[in-house]
């Protein structure tokens, strides 16, 4: 009773003041520093231990170059402690110290810093005012950035007055933890860089890139815009605040199209449903169940090989190959794959995907999913699904904190791969990553295609869905590509979200992907394995006034893969324009 | 000899630790009051010489006299008593007008005023022992009459003081058992009725029963005392290093004296105070005793009476075990006038004690 009682009449005689523990730094894997805390002061007072309040009040105000009157008017105040000012640098607030004013403390405190400003900004997220972590990686492994405060004890009477004739007591803050991601500053450089770009270049509504390892599914980059500054944090405007520091990648669900074609062909192949050989004639269009869905070039493919199908994207060739696979097989290997379903990243507010329950699936349904519509997932479940396919069958869940240590370096915690065999059969995988080289090689991909390198991908360009109907002129074009194709080592989407202009993923969003395995490649060491041979040049020809199967034969035979805009029967307008010197490696542009 | 100098050295060792501890518990509120640290200790280093010149007189006055002055004593006391209720003259402190201040200095009236019913009720007794019915409302009267205006102050400590002496002085005086019963009974059926006439009694006794409820109201004093008392544990955190006297504690250096001396002595403090208390009661108790004359040994019973009930209800409050009620500790608490008047008793409990063995050595 007599030790409870002490206790409790300690609490009431001392009066604490906090020395706030520092926050644990923010590291990319190679030791660069992505979020840091600078000591700052904060200036408290105790009004009724401040003897003259009119002199302290000047004094403090030619320091801190505030009104004097506003000082005394917190001086006035009848509380027992009161902060003045924060985030007082260093040489203010000894100038303060020295000046021993009575009631008047200074108090180190932390601010939080993060020397690239707008940069890994969804995924680091940001500190509330009190240094807690709010969103992102901040908020996620909050408990262990944050050390334990410590503080500084003073007597005081029944009002605050501190008792002069006693000694403060103080108790020490622990630090807290130093945070190092999976994240590499330079690739995440260059990921903000060409997001930052491609979204000026389209106008876009929002860009985003993420690229994994694909061994691991440690994530190499995120990048989004539109983002901000997370040194100037926008508080003004919550809902604001609250969109822009939503990671898209991990939180929005969009309808994938054509990119998710990797997954509909892997299944086919990995099921058995189809092989390697399988050839398909397109029509330019198929009618399931007494609906007529047409292939995006109406005028059709004619007669494919596998390879084909899917560098020339056919979606015929695509709804054939789902209702050869049937529903049950189909929903089997989503459920295997992870697909609609969250890949388990380290970080809060992932979304699941959408399907439609395997019941309820019809014919047209299951047409419509081999192709990518009718069903929804995140960018990061069809980057880590796909990943399934070129990494030999294997799936992995995508981290993005590496470890947590603490200040003398001792490891606390740390995130290791996790890798799953045999999701699907290596052979498969051959397959498809030969296939995907195919399509960067001669099809819509030829754009995300880097000399020297061999690279994979797939690109995607889908009608946006706005209350159930498709919103006209609104697409989001995508672009999955990995690289190299004999040993995959990245893997990487780009969401370009409503591009004005051109929206097809092959120019929208295929260069950027190859813009950035352009400077990735070299920077992770990937030695050059192929011949760089220079293409020869070709006069772009006239199309102006052909008809559809004309202007299809003469691109066939200089080799130039196109774009079609509109369905008109005579060639209205093309790009490249007559008589440019072009390479067959352009992807050119055809209005009818 | 060895009882008048036991009465007189526990008497001045109470008033002289009184001032220590005063200068203890009251320096820090004194300096941001006043603006002198020694300011309650001053007043009551004053009323310890006038006390103890009135010890001296009281100690060598001529008892017969007392005897003889016993009605103007008493109507004095009851003026003062009425003087106080006269709105303008009387001091409110916290809602009860229980002072006169008389510029320089300022009295309670009812520390004059039950001495001046002790000496009354102890002529009356001697007289009319209390052995008829009519001899007991005699003794009664005067009591009630007192007992009326103090509680009209309100001040119910006080009343229940003077009326437990009363009690023991009447049953001395030679009341029977039954009488007693029935005296008794009233008095404790009483208590409910005073409890509901002023409400503030009840949320009083309703803190006492569990101060945690309310710690910023009416437990708040308590809890306080607790603190200051559990603080202090065996051997108390040192003289002069309470921290309830940093305000946390009201009327520290008065009413709750002893939760200072508990927190800076302890436990051991605590318990030689309480010894020395004991040495003086008992002392005074073995006066009446020895007194053959009917009129001082009833003086000295009530005197000492008086001195044990406040003592023991004092301390009681401090520590929670009654209800808490405002009632100094005697020759401790600060306050000139209760000082300068338990004093003056004690004077006369030495002079009952010389004059027992001047009758002594007479016989």
């Amino acid at each position: 009773m007599s030790e409870k009682l002490r206790e409790m009449a300690t609490s009431q005689y001392l009066r604490a003041l906090p020395i706030t523990a520092k926050r644990g730094d923010i590291y990319d894997r190679n030791g660069i520093l992505l979020a840091g805390s600078n000591t700052v002061y904060t200036i408290y007072a105790r009004p009724n231990s401040v003897k003259d309040k009119k002199a302290t009040a000047i004094q403090l105000s030619s320091i801190l170059e505030l009104d004097s009157s506003i000082i005394n008017n917190i001086l006035e105040k009848n509380v027992s402690e009161v902060k003045i000012k924060t985030k007082v640098p260093k040489d203010k607030a000894l100038q303060i110290k020295s000046k021993d004013l009575s009631g008047i403390h200074v108090v180190e405190s932390i601010d939080r810093v993060y020397p690239f400003g707008e940069f890994l900004t969804q995924i680091l997220g940001f500190t509330n005012i009190d240094i807690r972590g709010q969103t992102g990686i901040e908020s996620k492994y909050d408990n262990y950035l944050t050390g334990a405060d410590g503080y500084i004890y003073t007597m005081t009477d029944v009002s605050g007055r501190e008792i002069s004739n006693t000694l403060p007591l103080s108790k020490a803050a622990i630090d807290g933890f130093n945070a190092t991601l999976t994240i590499d500053y330079h690739i995440q450089a260059i990921l903000e860089n060409t997001v930052y770009k491609a979204h000026q270049s389209h106008n876009a509504r929002a860009v985003s890139c993420v690229m994994m390892d694909v061994e691991s599914g440690a994530i190499l980059g995120i990048a989004e815009t539109p983002s901000f500054d997370l040194n100037d944090i926008p508080r003004d405007d919550a809902s604001k605040l609250l969109s822009l520091s939503r990671s898209k990648t991990i939180s929005d669900v969009i309808e994938p199209g054509s990119t998710f074609k990797i997954l509909t062909a892997a299944i086919g192949l990995d099921s058995g449903a189809i092989t390697a050989h399988t050839t398909t004639n397109c029509p330019g269009y198929n009618i399931v169940d007494g609906v007529k869905i047409k292939c995006w070039r109406t005028l059709g493919h004619g007669h494919q090989t596998f390879a084909e199908t899917v560098a020339n994207s056919c979606n015929v060739a695509f709804m054939n190959i789902a209702s050869r696979i049937g529903t049950e097989k189909l929903y089997s290997y989503f459920e295997k794959m992870g697909i609609t379903a969250k890949t388990g990243i380290d970080l809060s507010g992932e979304s699941s995907g959408i399907r439609i329950p395997a019941t309820s699936v019809k014919n047209v349904d299951l047409a419509r999913i081999g192709f990518g519509q009718s069903i929804a997932l995140t960018a990061l479940d069809l980057l880590v699904s796909s990943n399934i396919v070129i990494n030999g069958g294997k799936s992995v869940v995508p981290y993005v904190l590496e470890y947590i240590s603490d200040v003398n370096g001792n490891i606390k915690y740390r995130n290791y791969p996790q890798i799953t065999n045999g999701i699907m059969k290596s052979d498969t995988s051959k397959i498809m990553i030969n296939a995907l080289e195919e399509v960067v090689l001669s099809g819509g991909g030829k754009n995300a295609a880097v000399s020297g390198y061999r690279v994979g991908g797939k690109t995607g360009t889908a009608q946006k869905y706005e209350n159930g109907v498709i919103a006209q002129g609104k697409y989001i074009s995508t672009f999955l590509g990995f690289a190299p194709v004999d040993n995959p080592k990245i893997i990487c989407l780009m969401v370009v979200d409503e591009p004005t202009g051109a929206y097809y993923g092959s120019i929208v969003a295929a260069p950027y992907v190859g813009e950035i395995f352009r400077e990735v490649l070299p920077y992770l060491g990937v030695i050059k394995n192929t011949v760089e041979i220079d293409k020869p040049v070709i006069i772009m020809p006239n199309l102006i006034g052909l008809r559809q199967y004309q202007v299809y034969s003469t691109m066939k035979e200089l080799n130039i893969y196109y774009e079609v805009v509109g369905d008109g029967e005579y060639c209205k307008g093309q790009l490249p324009v007559p008589g440019e010197e072009i390479t067959n490696d352009v992807i050119g542009l055809v209005s009818f | 000899m060895v009882l008048r100098r036991n009465i007189f050295l526990t008497a001045i060792a109470l008033s002289l630790f009184g001032i220590v501890m005063i200068y203890s518990a009251s320096s820090y509120s004194a300096n941001l009051q006043y603006g002198d640290e020694f300011y309650f200790v001053k007043k009551q280093i004053l009323a310890f010489i006038v006390g103890v010149t009135m010890l001296l007189i009281c100690s060598k006055f001529n008892l017969v006299i007392l005897n003889k002055l016993k009605w103007p004593l008493y109507i004095f006391g009851i003026g003062l008593l009425v003087i106080v209720l006269i709105p303008g003259i009387g001091s409110s402190v916290y809602g009860a007008t229980r002072r006169i201040d008389v510029g320089f200095f300022s009295f309670q009236p009812s520390e004059i005023a039950k001495f001046s019913l002790i000496i009354l009720s102890a002529g009356i007794i001697s007289i009319h022992p209390p052995l008829t019915v009519l001899n007991i409302f005699i003794t009664m009267i005067p009591s009630i009459i007192m007992c009326v205006l103090v509680m009209l102050e309100p001040n119910m400590s006080i009343t229940v003081c003077i009326a437990l002496t009363m009690a023991i002085m009447t049953i001395a005086g030679g009341l029977s058992y039954r009488a007693t019963f029935i005296i008794g009974l009233t008095g404790l059926l009483s208590i409910p009725l005073l409890i509901i006439a002023e409400p503030y009694r009840l949320k009083r006794l309703m803190a006492f029963l569990n101060p945690w409820d309310s710690p910023q109201g009416d437990g708040y004093q308590l809890i306080q005392s607790y603190f200051a008392i559990g603080s202090g544990g065996i051997l108390g955190v040192g003289l002069f290093q309470s921290n309830s006297k940093y305000l946390y504690l009201p009327f520290a250096e008065s009413d709750f004296i002893f939760s200072i001396i508990a927190e800076e002595l302890g436990l051991i403090g605590c318990v030689i105070t309480v010894l020395v208390y004991i040495i003086y009661i008992t002392t005074g108790f073995i006066i009446a005793i020895k007194t053959h004359d009917k009129f001082k040994s009833l003086l000295a019973l009530g005197i000492t009476s008086l001195v044990g009930i406040q003592t023991l209800v004092n301390i009681a409050v401090v520590t929670g075990s009654i209800p808490p009620t405002g009632l100094p500790l005697p020759f401790i608490s600060a306050g000139g006038s209760s000082l300068i008047v338990f004093l003056a008793a004690t004077g006369i409990l030495m002079n009952i004690e010389s004059s027992n063995r001047r009758t002594c050595f007479e016989c």
